[in-house]
């Protein structure tokens, strides 16, 4: 449980060292903490990581479409530094440490998972935006 | 355009389409530099066009520049180059304000560029020298979330600040960001194995948490998506890019875990 607090941390203190406007800050660590509580409660009910991250992202992309809504701001605000705690930055980086090792297989694998992480984060933002186009606010 | 009144025709005020082009070209290169991606910023620039009833316009926005032509006879196209992006979620916050108000209140083409440069200028919602201590929290937040335990998170954001301190520092000295991101890496090491001869905390956590917010998996999921949307001119460099500055901490990292181990890379 006490991840969930870990993400609202992430992602509140990330917004600040990505300039959000104060009064969102609260709120952007929410759609973190959100994002965080789909891909953890997939995990748990027995979902790949992938398909959690999917689900993840998902969450995300809905909670910033609707605090965007809410809060007249752009969604981007919200998903940007809310992404932080699900990216496969560290992934990628480990690959490329096993690659200055020449531990070929081991980098590969490393690169192919990031690569599926970000490829299942990116379809999974990309549906709230579809579904929620013909309602501006 | 004197005293402030626009010539209205029905609905929609006519406007030149040479006096919007910069306008909306500069509303779309402050875009780029503030991290917003190619989707958003060709929208933002088509609505703000809109606004000023030219219906016809070109935009292609790519992370290192945007191309706006504007309609009427002769079409007319300016490009803007972009050299730095960095995150800056208020000012596109702020811009996104100005282009509403700009659909619903039209005002005169100097006022908005006036607004946009004033948008450019305007001070950050906290003191900049706050970004530092604010993102060595994120990392060592987020090193909870990689599997770390709660002995981490001081040394965590204990070499994140000696890292983005270093960062910043040589980033002042003009050097390549390439060579930044190298030497982030070493550092990142170096404050680790202090920390284990110090404190006995293990290395691997550490490291993690200083490269933690220079680690580009943003950029590496916004690569993706720009190539699901089409934009594969965007992806194509958004990838290159981060590619290049992972490679650039793990070699820093790397060379650093070299030196450190008397010879044996890790």
């Amino acid at each position: 449980m006490i991840t969930y607090f870990f993400a609202y941390l992430t992602s509140a203190a990330i917004a600040v060292s990505f300039r959000a406007p104060s009064r969102t800050i609260l709120w952007v660590g929410f759609a973190g903490m959100m994002g965080w509580a789909g891909y953890d409660l997939s995990r748990l009910a027995g979902a790949p990581a992938v398909m959690a991250v999917f689900l993840g992202a998902l969450l995300l992309g809905t909670v910033g479409e609707l605090l965007a809504r809410w809060l007249r701001q752009p969604a981007i605000l919200f998903i940007i530094p809310g992404l932080f705690p699900l990216v496969p930055g560290l992934i990628a980086y480990n690959g490329m440490l096993l690659l200055a090792r020449e531990e070929m297989a081991g980098a590969a694998q490393a690169f192919t998972r990031a690569l599926f992480y970000a490829g299942s984060l990116a379809a999974g933002l990309a549906v709230p935006p579809a579904l929620f186009r013909r309602w501006r606010s | 355009m004197a005293g402030g009144t626009l010539p209205v025709r029905g609905d929609v005020t006519l406007i030149a389409a040479s006096d919007v082009l910069p306008v909306a070209a500069e509303a779309g290169a402050l875009l780029l530099r503030c991290g917003a991606d190619v989707a958003r910023v060709e929208d933002t620039v088509a609505r703000i066009a809109r606004a000023y009833g030219i219906e016809e316009a070109e935009i292609y926005a790519t992370p290192t520049g945007i191309f706006v032509s504007l309609g009427g006879e002769p079409h007319i196209t300016v490009i803007k180059r972009v050299h730095h992006r960095t995150m800056a979620l208020d000012r596109v916050s702020a811009l996104n304000a100005l282009s509403r108000e700009l659909a619903t209140r039209p005002m005169e083409p100097a006022v908005a560029l006036r607004r946009i440069q004033a948008i450019e200028e305007q001070p950050p919602p906290v003191p900049s020298w706050l970004d530092v201590p604010f993102s060595g929290l994120a990392a060592a937040a987020a090193t909870m979330l990689v599997g770390g335990t709660l002995g981490d998170l001081f040394p965590a954001f204990l070499a994140n600040l000696v890292v983005q301190g270093g960062e910043r520092f040589s980033r002042w000295l003009r050097l390549p960001d390439a060579l930044n991101d190298f030497l982030a890496g070493a550092n990142a090491v170096t404050c680790a194995m202090a920390l284990n001869a110090w404190l006995g905390v293990s290395v691997g956590p550490v490291v993690a948490g200083g490269i933690m917010v220079l680690v580009p998996g943003i950029a590496f999921t916004a690569a993706v998506r720009d190539a699901m949307a089409g934009d594969l001119v965007s992806a194509g460099a958004r990838a290159l890019e981060a590619a290049l500055k992972t490679a650039s901490l793990a070699s820093g990292v790397g060379t650093a875990l070299y030196l450190f181990g008397g010879g044996t890379l890790l």
